[in-house]
């Protein structure tokens, strides 16, 4: 059995005190896709930072590849492509001088394959990086992160900010990483439509706490909206276990629900209703559900405590 | 074969190109023995994960829709027929599901709609004797 890509227990990631992330515990299998989603501020990218050892955590171990990111960072980046945020780049250098500079870094950097996509991409390997498009830059961050054919690629919003040619793009050359046998990969990203292409397993963060880690499909079967209309009087939508709910009018509601499952419907059947409907949800209104569910909870603990 | 994938549809991803291969069967566009698509090349091409496709072919494979043939791909199976039989009557419920609420909105009785669908098989019928 191999070991986990990726495995955090309990960690926990305090700035002056601040909690960014608060106990969060997640593992991603060899040779599957792992997205991570959740409104900004929520705790992504401090994820990521202790998953590539620049940052420690408070509390908690973090483990990538079977290292300790804290003590082998080296052997992590050698085993790891990495495409940042900002995707900072050497703006002097050309196109073919910073693939050259990187390959320097790296005794498994695969030239051919790296030139073949540079070509695919066009890519102009005389231009320099101060004069490329934001997609251009994208391109070639893509291209840095998996020249030395990492076990594991680690992508934070791999195509915010891109037109959608260059996100189709960048979107084709990450699944032609995932074909590539055993190759992990890890993004963020606030484009859902993205992570539900491509995601064997997500995770939902708000406000620092992991709400879901679960495959997608489990996600997409426990979570649903259930819409329904009464007869005479509307009952009191806080006796009903499970759901909350999301809209209202006239005699209509919509409920939305994390566990559907016949004992959620039942509490509803019981009271006897005019119609009763069960809707699937995308994983968009999922997420969004999910974060406005726990703002929503949050805030009632306030005015409690 | 042309799939459409929309992943923003509240099914999950396998179970949109598992139902559209299905449809496809049922409406007579894959025949028995055609091959399909590698995983890898429909991956790219619908750019979704490998690993959904594979799930997808699995399903189908285990429900004798298609089958694997060690290093050659996989292939439309015998049993298709089968199948095809039951897709076709879901797929036509589905069509008759939707005329009826059609009528109850336009406020047309059930045994009204029963004659009428009598009506349009006399038709077809006559047609065919033609």
């Amino acid at each position: 059995m191999n070991p986990a890509a990726i495995e955090l227990k309990n960690c926990t990631k305090t700035f002056r005190g601040k909690i960014a992330v608060h106990d969060l515990s997640l593992t991603v299998e060899p040779g599957t896709v792992y997205g991570l989603v959740g409104d900004n501020g929520a705790g992504k990218t401090t994820t990521i930072k202790m998953l590539l050892g620049l940052l420690p955590p408070s509390r908690g171990s973090v483990s990538v590849l079977g290292c300790d990111p804290q003590k082998d960072h080296v052997e992590i980046m050698k085993r790891t492509g990495y495409v940042s945020e900002n995707r900072e780049l050497y703006d002097w250098m050309t196109v073919s001088e910073i693939l050259w500079f990187n390959a320097q870094f790296y005794s498994t950097w695969d030239n051919d394959l790296v030139q073949r996509t540079m070509r695919s991409m066009e890519l102009n390997p005389k231009q320099k990086i101060k004069h490329l498009s934001r997609g251009m830059r994208a391109k070639v961050a893509m291209l840095l992160a998996m020249g030395h054919k990492p076990d594991l690629l680690i992508l934070d919003e791999p195509s915010s900010g891109l037109d959608p040619l260059v996100r189709r793009e960048i979107l084709e050359h990450i699944i032609a990483i995932i074909q590539s046998e055993g190759r992990t990969v890890f993004l963020s990203s606030h484009l859902i439509d993205e992570v539900e292409r491509i995601a064997d397993r997500v995770g939902i963060l708000c406000d620092g706490d992991m709400m879901r880690d679960e495959s997608l499909d489990a996600i997409k079967e426990t979570s649903k909206r259930i819409r329904v209309a009464w007869n005479g009087d509307m009952p009191d939508p806080g006796q009903f276990k499970n759901v909350r709910r999301i809209d209202q009018s006239g005699r209509e509601e919509a409920y939305f629900t994390q566990c559907f499952n016949d004992n959620v419907l039942d509490q509803f059947r019981e009271r006897h209703p005019a119609s009763l409907e069960v809707e699937a949800l995308g994983l968009e209104e999922i997420v969004v559900e999910t974060i406005r569910a726990q703002k929503h909870f949050l805030k009632s603990l306030e005015k409690v405590g | 074969m042309l799939i459409t994938i929309d992943p923003t549809n509240g099914a999950p991803i396998f179970q949109q190109v598992v139902q559209q291969v299905k449809y496809k069967i049922a409406g007579g566009v894959l025949k028995e023995g055609d091959q399909l698509p590698s995983v890898r090349e429909l991956a790219g091409k619908l750019r979704i994960n490998p690993n959904t496709v594979a799930k997808a072919y699995a399903e189908l494979e285990r429900a004798g829709i298609i089958v694997t043939r060690r290093g050659l791909g996989c292939y439309v199976g015998d049993k298709s027929v089968i199948i095809k039989k039951n897709e076709r009557l879901k797929i036509v419920s589905q069509h008759i599901e939707r005329a009826l609420m059609e009528a109850y909105h336009l406020d047309i009785p059930l045994h009204e709609v029963e004659q009428l669908f009598q009506q349009e098989i006399d038709k077809i019928q006559k047609r065919r004797q033609l």
